[in-house]
């Protein structure tokens, strides 16, 4: 370990930036930017692990606690915070597109706030469906079509953006799907696999699905007749760690079961198992969980129960290439600081899971 | 040239003795640590402190948490910290430790309290891998005026005698006047530093300070080149345009309350938007006179301090030293 970080230090942990300030050092620093700038393009190159961040935030402001899309300001701040945390892809909600594109005219606009920035672009959109309401219960096939023409208008939003996942919540709250017969599950493998070859194939976006603890798929034998029924080509896994742990399975067992079909990762912690059953309560478990006040933690807090490194040895093992999206819901529960909590974890990811992969 | 070396303030988490402090138990000092390495700052400002509330504060704290200081700094370093580059210390903080109730480098009586306090500060700082005790050179104008020659030729000895003793430690001295100082940008600081030893006492230059009580950090630091061995990286949106350091109780009635137009906060990050420090041009001078002392950002006031310090590794990585 050094023993200070110099500027020239300095200038290589920021992959890339380099500094021409003195007439007399313009030489140098010529030097080190093509020297950061070559490193850098190698260091792509050979990259199997990016690191993205999904969209939880909020800001102290003035007029308290408030969100970065409450103005442009704030919005750069927060994308100016995870570049410096060296994020290079933004994972965001479906439902914030169209807030996102009237804050900066288009997405288009929103991707060169993100590039301006060091961003590689918006890499995720995440849709889901907790409550059935009217019209959205996914497991009634005569739903299904209004459900896949909203997933098109998503990717319609997206057409040009070069969006790489399209993540879904397959099915909704256990509470409004039970009991989960075989006859549902298989009406919503149908669905996401209409919708997963329409998105891949129309789109070039891969739909993958993500397992909350409280979803209407979230046994490994509901998991495995959903995977069984859905199209490998068009239909892929998302693993989120905190709620495969909460739901009382194993994340890396999962993984090296659908290893070929794992399009991404939520990276974050937890601190409790769901042993009473709470995932089946109304209306929100993930809210409202009466023994768990927070489910979820940033990778580095004392007393996770995810084994990251267990989990990287085997990204490693499978030669995985793509994002892995730190996230960071439920913050604000304790009032804390979303920078500091994505530090935390930024640190992890540098001192202990990039040394296993990257 | 040496390259620039970079550091950050704890002050940003709270002074000590100040209830919201955030860096009071060992894992809220882990994560700040550790979110200042994230953000690539491997040296660390640690703030004078007293008694059970300022744990970083002084050395027997220290020793009280961590048992002795090569175990605090193996804390650090397992957080990605290296060092504690410098720490900053006010004589008039009183320290129960000492017996004391504060002290004045006007008051010739209490030099020698001064030197025997800041001892410690120095010798700690060698054991951490420090270099820099920074210092508040006077009281407030207020508290002092008129600020008259006598006044600053006592606190230029006070200051010289604490200079020849952190060299026996390897430290160097550094006074950092602020907005509130009886040292005022221009005539009463030139005259303070004529008095002292420079080859024992530098200059730290605090952008934010400077640029609100009326100066200009490039033009202090291009007037004293040599002199200038510490800098405080941070950005001020207002100026003391009232003269409000005049005050009766200007710690509260100004630098906290706001004075009369309520400033609700005077330091900001370094980029933030409206920001009166010319980092750039600054940063150019500083390379052109071969500058190798400590630059060590600041965060204090801000209301989320691990957002300010993300904000301020952005300008630094991204802007100021981006081609």
């Amino acid at each position: 370990m050094s023993n200070e970080l110099n500027r020239k230090e300095f200038l290589k942990l920021l992959g890339g930036a380099a500094a021409t300030l003195a007439p007399g050092m313009a030489a140098v620093q010529r030097a080190l930017a093509s020297d950061a700038g070559e490193r850098d393009n190698d260091a792509a190159a050979t990259r199997n692990i990016k690191w993205s961040y999904m969209d939880h935030w909020s800001i102290l402001s003035p007029h308290g606690r408030t969100t970065p899309y409450a103005s442009r300001e704030y919005m750069e701040q927060y994308i100016r915070e995870l570049a410096a945390f060296g994020f290079t892809g933004f994972d965001t909600f479906a439902f914030r597109l169209y807030a996102l594109a009237g804050m900066y005219g288009s997405l288009q606009g929103f991707k060169s706030l993100l590039q301006d920035h060091g961003f590689e672009k918006l890499s995720g959109v995440f849709v889901s469906y907790p409550d059935k309401g009217k019209y959205h219960a996914l497991h009634d096939r005569a739903n299904q079509d209004r459900i896949v023409a909203e997933c098109r208008a998503v990717m319609e939003m997206c057409r040009g953006l070069d969006v790489d996942n399209f993540v879904v919540m397959p099915g909704n709250t256990y509470w409004q799907t039970e009991p989960v017969t075989d006859d549902k599950i298989h009406a919503m493998a149908d669905l996401w696999s209409r919708v997963g070859k329409m998105t891949l194939q129309e789109y070039g976006v891969k739909t993958s699905c993500h397992h909350e603890f409280w979803c209407s798929i979230r046994t490994p034998a509901e998991i495995d007749k959903f995977y069984r029924w859905t199209d490998p080509e068009h239909v892929f896994y998302w693993c989120d760690t905190a709620q495969t742990v909460i739901a009382g399975e194993d994340p890396t067992a999962l993984y090296n079961k659908y290893a070929a079909r794992t399009a991404g990762f939520h990276m974050k912690d937890t601190h409790n198992v769901d042993r009473k059953g709470e995932y089946r309560l109304p209306s929100d478990p993930e809210l409202f969980a009466p023994s768990v006040k927070r489910w979820f933690w940033e990778m580095g807090t004392p007393g996770g129960l995810v084994d990251f490194p267990r989990l990287m040895a085997a990204l490693k093992a499978h030669q995985y290439r793509g994002w892995l999206t730190v996230e960071h819901d439920k913050v604000e529960i304790d009032q804390g600081s979303f920078a500091e909590s994505t530090g935390v974890a930024k640190w992890y990811i540098d001192n202990v899971l990039t040394p296993i992969y990257s | 040239m040496a390259e620039p070396k970079f550091g950050y303030a704890i002050n940003a988490w709270g002074q000590p003795l100040v209830e919201e402090s955030a860096v009071e138990r060992p894992e809220q000092q882990e994560r700040v640590f550790k979110v200042l390495s994230a953000c690539k700052f491997r040296a660390v400002e640690l703030d004078e402190g007293s008694g059970r509330w300022a744990p970083l504060g002084r050395r027997e704290e220290i020793e009280i948490h961590f048992g002795t200081v090569p175990k605090f700094r193996a804390f650090l370093r397992s957080c990605g910290i290296d060092r504690i580059c410098s720490w900053f210390y006010d004589p008039a903080r009183g320290s129960n430790e000492e017996g004391s109730n504060g002290r004045s480098p006007l008051v010739v009586a209490d030099h020698q309290g001064i030197v025997d306090s800041t001892r410690a500060f120095a010798q700690t700082l060698q054991e951490l891998g420090g270099s820099c005790l920074v210092v508040r050179p006077t009281p407030s104008y207020w508290r002092v005026a008129p600020v008259t020659d006598d006044k600053l030729k006592a606190a230029a000895d006070c200051w010289n005698q604490v200079g020849r003793m952190s060299r026996q430690y390897d430290v160097q001295t550094a006074v950092h006047p602020d907005f509130l100082s009886a040292l005022r940008p221009g005539e009463t600081l030139d005259r303070f530093l004529s008095y002292t030893d420079p080859d024992l006492v530098g200059l730290a230059i605090d952008t934010a300070e400077v640029t609100i009580a009326g100066g200009d950090s490039i033009a202090l630091y291009e007037r004293y080149p040599q002199r200038v061995k510490h800098f405080h990286f941070k950005n001020a949106r207002t100026t003391d345009s009232l003269g409000e350091y005049q005050t009766r109780n200007a710690e509260f009635e100004v630098l906290s309350a706001g004075g009369k137009r309520g400033i609700q906060r005077w330091f900001w990050d370094m980029g933030t938007p409206g920001g009166l420090v010319d980092f750039p041009r600054l940063v150019k001078s500083l390379q052109s006179h071969g500058y190798d002392g400590w630059i060590v950002v600041e965060g204090d006031q801000s209301p989320d301090p691990a957002a300010t310090t993300a904000l301020n590794a952005y300008y630094l990585q991204r802007v100021l030293f981006k081609s």
